[in-house]
């Protein structure tokens, strides 16, 4: 429009002979159309060319004048406009406004402090699709997380939103119809709140999923074990549901159990060294277990898995450490545990013994009879339930905490369906401040301690509790001079805080960030663990033994992996690996390389509990 | 003919590889989690047998064993105990509770078949 006024010029003498005198004019097209419409756009677009229309006649140099200043207003605004535009999407992605346009991408909706672990994973498993973030807290905490981790997220896309995850416009906005993985964490651990938001995404996501034909993968977390049935409702019993609460009480029993079960717990699923697999081939079918669990090299066989037809829809079935004479047949396939840089190799010409009848092993089994809570949280009434599932007979479990008998009362009233008959359970007064209150509980004489975490004072940090407990529990064993001391299992939040208490008698550090966030990332990826990780931490079923060596081999002995894999299976038992005298882990060992075996040495196996 | 088989067990993974185990002898299996959804499916399905565990939730394998061999609609219907190795003294309860034989878990497939062939009809 403009440019359009100003070739007006045109009519009040612009390539008259006077006008042509000036620098600015030209009539190289002989003065008409196309030369007035260059002099109007130049003058829109370079203010400097008004100084070149001296001596032009004055309605020239008007005109001339008035395309220079719309030029620089023009100009103005189009700079103001990009600048602004800019600004408005640097502040949609500081606040997380963004709209998402992708495919096949990650989506975490929700975001607690398992959420850099499970970042960490991610990289370490070199996800290279971006990975989405949408969470209704403020993304500062969020960035703070990612910037603390940097090192170890290197390579990750990753894009922070802001919006409510319980939503389902904010969902459209990240497309999670379109996202090839989706994990849900609770947006905060206090339970039932944070419960009610992830079904509510759990819902929204199942509806949206019906309607798409490829599925998307999708794990939940959920904080009380209480809505676990409803949240697998809202998913239609189609995707895992991981309850943390559930999951920490069962650590730590496991952890009780067998002092040192945390570190393989963290070394099998934490450490990103191994993975966890499925492996077929056609020289399998016939082949008795026992045999491919020892002619499988650069891996152990876990278990076997199939695909199963039931009510119209197939489902992925997983079996661990099966019996000997399982015998393999068309479908099959072993689930195999391996470093992420091995590749299996079957040795099948190798000399297996066959394995006729299995025998029972002649240990003692682990048994809690007496146990002591420190600080007792949401977890408590969980922790003891679980601890009964174990007890073979009646269990004593003493809670020190403070508040005692309002505690009681609470838990009375929460978990009055738990076995009376076998429980005796009692609160006793215990405050930090009154460190003398410990000895008074005679630690020493349980059969196991636990140190929960308590994050009930926000202004306290939870892990400075423990640790303050834990230092407590070395001075008392100092000064008493007790040799022997119970194991003593402590909930921490931070993997850092337990490189702080290797000096104190904790045996077992449940870091429930670390070890909960991996099982998250990796049944995000692979559902059909999501059994697996159930029975190794379940009562009654599979589980993960600490035994000593001389049940398999004798101490001094040089023998290979593969003949101690052999004698575990004459038990029924499947061996991951040994733990070394002096704390040193070894998992999935070379099965034709010989070891040297001392007293001290442990095998660690797959098998089946049993209470006495 | 085909027979009918009743699994009674409360672990996923010890019912669905003993399931598999006996489909693939040609057996056909149906399953119950607990003592007394056991009893119902008893009632209903009429099994050739029962594989009963004894250590289940709701109603124990002990309990579900003597309350089938007290109901004359259901007495007549073999049932093999199931416990673990370590438990090998619950043998005389079980067979106390009615049961009309025993076998240890983790089963040898080959005895337990022995066993199944003797009291199947």
């Amino acid at each position: 429009m403009v440019v359009l006024i100003g070739m007006n010029a045109y009519f009040f003498g612009l390539f008259s002979v006077e006008a042509l005198k000036a620098e600015g004019v030209d009539n190289v097209f002989g003065g008409g159309f196309v030369d007035a419409l260059w002099w109007s756009f130049k003058h829109l677009l370079d203010p400097g060319a008004f100084s070149e229309n001296y001596g032009a006649p004055l309605y020239v140099i008007l005109f001339a004048l008035f395309n220079s200043v719309m030029g620089l207003i023009i100009t103005g605004a189009l700079i103001g406009f990009i600048v602004s535009a800019i600004q408005t999407a640097m502040d949609n992605a500081r606040v997380g406004a963004a709209t998402v346009r992708e495919r096949g991408h990650y989506l975490i909706l929700g975001w607690n402090r398992k959420g850099a672990a499970i970042l960490t994973l991610l990289a370490k498993l070199r996800v290279q699709e971006r990975i989405v973030i949408l969470t209704e807290h403020n993304l500062d905490a969020l960035r703070t997380d990612l910037r603390q981790n940097a090192r170890e997220l290197r390579g990750l896309r990753v894009l922070p939103v802001q919006g409510a995850i319980g939503s389902s416009s904010e969902l459209r906005r990240v497309a999670s119809k379109y996202a090839s993985h989706v994990l849900i964490l609770a947006e905060s651990q206090t339970g039932a709140q944070s419960d009610l938001t992830t079904i509510k995404a759990l819902t929204l996501l199942t509806a949206a999923q019906e309607e798409q034909t490829q599925g998307t993968q999708l794990v939940a977390e959920i904080v009380s074990k209480d809505n676990v049935g409803i949240a697998q409702v809202a998913s239609k019993y189609a995707h895992p549901i991981v309850s943390s609460s559930d999951f920490i009480s069962k650590t730590m029993a496991q952890c009780a159990r067998y002092p040192g079960y945390s570190a393989i717990y963290s070394e099998l699923f934490a450490s990103g060294d191994f993975v966890i697999d499925l492996f077929a081939s056609p020289e399998l079918e016939g082949v008795l277990f026992s045999e491919v669990a020892t002619a499988l090299n650069h891996a152990v066989v876990l278990g076997i898995s199939w695909h199963q037809e039931r009510g119209g829809k197939f489902r992925r079935v997983s079996v661990l450490n099966p019996e000997p004479d399982y015998d393999l047949g068309d479908g099959d396939e072993l689930i195999i545990l391996r470093r992420q840089d091995q590749i299996p190799e079957l040795l099948m010409d190798e000399k297996v013994q066959i394995l006729e009848q299995t025998r029972a092993l002649n240990l003692e089994r682990p048994n809690l009879s007496e146990v002591l809570i420190i600080v007792g949280n949401q977890n408590l009434g969980l922790m003891v339930r679980e601890l009964l599932n174990h007890a073979a007979a009646e269990l004593r479990v003493v809670v020190a905490c403070k508040n005692a008998s309002s505690e009681q009362k609470a838990f009375v009233q929460r978990f009055d369906s738990i076995d009376a008959a076998r429980l005796n359970i009692e609160f006793v007064e215990f405050d930090l401040v009154e460190s003398s209150g410990l000895e008074r509980l005679t630690p020493q004489e349980f059969d196991v301690i636990f140190v929960s975490a308590d994050e009930s004072e926000a202004y306290i940090d939870a892990d400075s509790r423990t640790m303050l407990i834990l230092f407590l529990l070395q001075e008392l064993k100092h000064r008493l001079g007790l040799e022997k001391f119970p194991p003593v299992v402590a909930e921490l939040l931070n993997a850092e805080s337990r490189d702080l208490c290797l000096e104190t008698p904790m045996t077992d550090a449940v870091v429930s960030t670390e070890l909960l966030s991996i099982q998250l990332a990796q049944l995000v990826r692979d559902p059909y663990l999501e059994t697996l990780y159930n029975e190794l931490l379940n009562a009654g079923g599979i589980e993960i033994g600490i035994r000593n060596i001389s049940h398999y081999v004798e101490p001094g002995d040089r023998v290979s992996a593969g003949v101690l894999t052999q004698k575990a299976l004459e038990f029924n038992e499947t061996v991951l690996g040994f733990r070394r005298e002096s704390g040193t882990i070894i998992l999935s060992p070379d099965k034709q390389q010989s070891e040297h075996f001392e007293a001290g040495d442990q095998v660690i196996v797959l098998a089946q509990q049993v209470y006495l | 003919m085909t027979h009918k088989i009743l699994i009674v067990e409360d672990n996923e993974m010890n019912r669905d590889m003993l399931s598999r185990r006996l489909t693939r002898k040609g057996y056909e299996v149906t399953i119950a989690e607990d003592g007394a959804i056991g009893l119902d499916r008893m009632r209903s399905d009429k099994p050739d047998l029962v594989l009963m565990d004894m250590g289940l939730p709701v109603k124990d394998g002990w309990t579900a064993t003597a309350e089938a061999k007290a109901d004359p609609e259901l007495a007549s219907i073999p049932i093999i105990a199931l416990t673990a190795h370590a438990l090998e003294a619950d043998r005389v309860k079980a067979l106390e509770a009615g049961a009309d034989d025993f076998d240890t878990k983790p089963v040898n497939l080959a005895g337990l078949l022995e066993k199944m062939e003797a009291l199947l009809p």
